[in-house]
């Protein structure tokens, strides 16, 4: 069997070898790293042993202290790949006190900041209610189960029509959001830039436009920031922005979900997360951060076919969560750790306020 | 294979320096041998380009160790999952073998290198520490001290003293042990050899001289980070690849947004990141 000899969770990292538990004597000892994930031989175990001499953790274990066993190298690597993943849901480690800063990088003056938007959790609840008399009722839950997720996710993408309105409802919530969260700094040029990157974004996506901003009293957004901005010019985009993007949040949902990327990560990490969150609403987000992660110059909606365009990259990003949702069987007790890992990542968050008192922990979270 | 079949002269009570003349006295006479000799030498201590301890570390632990202001290459406690019942034996009989006492969590592990990026199984990045930072009395292992738990070593029936013959200390012996490693590689040469070379025989994937530095190490300990060609060449082709229409995974953005969280964090803290190739310091024409 396979067992981890020692794993650095967080940094994608881990040793693993054939061999019989809290036996270091192995048939084969292999390494595998985050991105790629392929199997490295390494020869002898002793490289793994000393790994814990890096901040690698001493194998992978139960409550008990027994190790956990694996029938092959692909299981292996789908539980490094997830746990990688679920470390990507906690904070992003930054100092409490950094270095004194650089005294030409002070900002002269300090301008007016712009209107405060509406929150945008609260949009999308809106949103989803005027949308949800015209939504037939659909069960999510089989997308955590390997026969059923595929044709589920077809039949959302044969029916994509009923999935644009509450994509648009929630992109415009994220640049509510986004605003409401660095509106005291949106002057500055990292913020700045990263909101046109946004907008961009969605401009290409057909879920924003000059007219949404008419629509929201947001014409100040392309007047005081961009006035020469031609969205549709954009030939680049950096994905990673996912991470920057405050995520929308509906009142039940779990309010240490901080960014776009956590909301993107927990269904990948997290085998029984539609389980729960089975309803379109919830699968919205996961939906929106796909068709980001497959957007091309050549799949931008273009104004002539929006429809067209907008649900080709719809069944795109189908296919997409179709290769990224937990896809290897993993032991019971091994989908339980990395649930409960991954709902201890996000717990690390600060909480966000709730927009009217709410009762805390999340049912759908 | 017995112990017995050992190199006495390698595996030997003299001092690191003595067992460099020993061999030297018995190798086959070439003019290279001793030209090359000569090169390693001053190649290794040059006070500026010369041998530095690295640590190999991962992004998210980078970022940990900015923040905390403080290396931690030791955890108790697991990230995900449970501990094991008892500590690991493994850990306690190195730790006894390399003469740690009752405060093995005093010592930090590094890898000795001339140039490079480290050993890169334990991360992408390698942090070269300051040589001022390294006490001359630092202890240094001629090789992964956990190969001390593994045949032919393990077979030995005195591994305790077999793992004193193969220590020594930073100032005083990390040259001579280095040249011992070295040169017998070096005795049918017919041409002087380069720093490239060298770099590599010091330091080539799992083939370390280890070093155990005892005491804290802070941001203000590092003197750059360095990177290999490999991970930029990776986050060019998942780049590439995505403007191509071949979308990235999952991980892979997790990955290109933490390496550009790195990149920040060093700027904030103004510690040097550079690009080098396995071979060399950089350039190889510096």
């Amino acid at each position: 069997m396979w067992f981890f000899d020692s794993w650095s969770v967080l940094d994608g990292l881990a040793f693993a070898s054939l061999r019989d538990a809290d036996s270091i004597k192995a048939d084969d000892t292999v390494f595998l790293s985050v991105p790629e994930l392929e199997p490295v031989p390494v020869g002898r175990i002793s490289t793994a042993l000393r790994a814990e001499r890096s901040g690698f953790q001493d194998g992978f274990r139960d409550r008990d202290g027994a190790e956990y066993e694996f029938d092959s190298l692909d299981q292996i690597r789908e539980v490094i790949r997830r746990g990688y993943l679920a470390g990507g849901l906690g904070p992003v480690p930054t100092p409490r006190e950094g270095p004194p800063p650089s005294p030409f990088r002070g900002e002269p003056e300090t301008p007016e900041p712009p209107p405060m938007p509406r929150d945008g959790g609260e949009h999308y609840d809106e949103e989803i209610e005027r949308l949800s008399s015209a939504t037939p009722p659909f069960d999510l839950s089989g997308l955590s189960d390997n026969k059923l997720r595929q044709p589920l996710l077809e039949k959302l993408f044969r029916n994509a029509q009923l999935l644009q309105g509450y994509l648009r409802a929630f992109a415009e919530a994220t640049v509510f959001d986004y605003i409401r969260t660095r509106r005291p700094d949106l002057h500055h040029p990292h913020p700045r830039a990263t909101l046109l990157m946004w907008l961009r974004i969605l401009h290409a996506l057909d879920l924003w436009s000059y007219e949404a901003a008419d629509r929201f009293d947001m014409r100040w957004l392309y007047q005081h920031f961009f006035p020469d901005y031609e969205p549709w010019d954009a030939a680049y985009w950096e994905k990673e922005v996912l991470f920057q993007i405050p995520c929308p949040l509906r009142e039940k949902w779990h309010h240490s979900i901080r960014s776009l990327g956590h909301k993107m990560f927990l269904p990948l990490v997290d085998r029984s997360y539609y389980a729960s969150n089975n309803q379109i609403p919830e699968f919205i987000p996961g939906l929106l951060c796909a068709m980001i992660a497959v957007l091309t110059p050549d799949l931008a909606v273009a104004r002539r076919y929006p429809q067209i365009d907008q649900h080709r990259l719809i069944g795109r990003a189908c296919e997409w969560l179709n290769s990224q949702l937990p896809q290897v069987p993993l032991p019971s007790d091994v989908e339980e750790e990395l649930s409960r890992f991954a709902w201890a990542r996000i717990s690390l968050n600060p909480e966000r306020p709730r927009r009217s008192g709410g009762s805390g922990r999340a049912l759908a979270r | 294979m017995s112990y017995l079949a050992f190199d006495p002269g390698y595996f030997s009570n003299d001092s690191w320096d003595k067992r460099v003349q020993n061999w030297l006295r018995g190798a086959a006479n070439n003019p290279f041998l001793e030209g090359n000799h000569r090169i390693i030498r001053q190649i290794v201590s040059h006070d500026e380009s010369g041998l530095r301890m690295v640590i190999n570390i991962g992004a998210e632990a980078l970022l940990s160790f900015l923040a905390e202001r403080h290396y931690y290459n030791l955890y108790e406690e697991p990230v995900i999952g449970g501990k094991r019942r008892t500590p690991s034996q493994e850990r306690i009989q190195v730790d006894r073998l390399l003469g740690f006492g009752n405060r093995p969590r005093e010592y930090y592990f590094g890898a000795v290198a001339l140039g490079g990026t480290g050993v890169r199984f334990y991360g992408e990045y390698c942090m070269a520490i300051k040589p001022s930072e390294v006490p001359d009395d630092t202890q240094i292992f001629d090789r992964d001290s956990y190969d001390l738990l593994l045949p032919p070593l393990s077979d030995v029936p005195n591994v305790s003293a077999l793992a004193t013959q193969l220590r020594g200390s930073w100032k005083a012996d990390v040259i001579d042990m280095l040249v011992r490693k070295v040169l017998p590689e070096l005795q049918g040469a017919n041409q002087l050899i380069t720093t490239g070379t060298v770099s590599e025989m010091i330091l080539h994937d799992q083939e370390f001289v280890e070093i155990h530095k005892r005491g804290v190490i802070g941001p203000r300990s590092i003197e750059e980070v360095r990177q290999s060609p490999d991970e930029i060449a990776i986050e060019a082709r998942i780049q590439g690849r995505a403007n191509a229409g071949l979308a990235p995974n999952a991980v892979e953005l997790r990955w290109l947004q933490q390496r550009r969280n790195v990149l920040d964090a060093l700027a904030r803290e103004g510690i040097p990141c550079r690009v080098v190739t396995l071979h060399g310091r950089g350039y190889q024409w510096r």
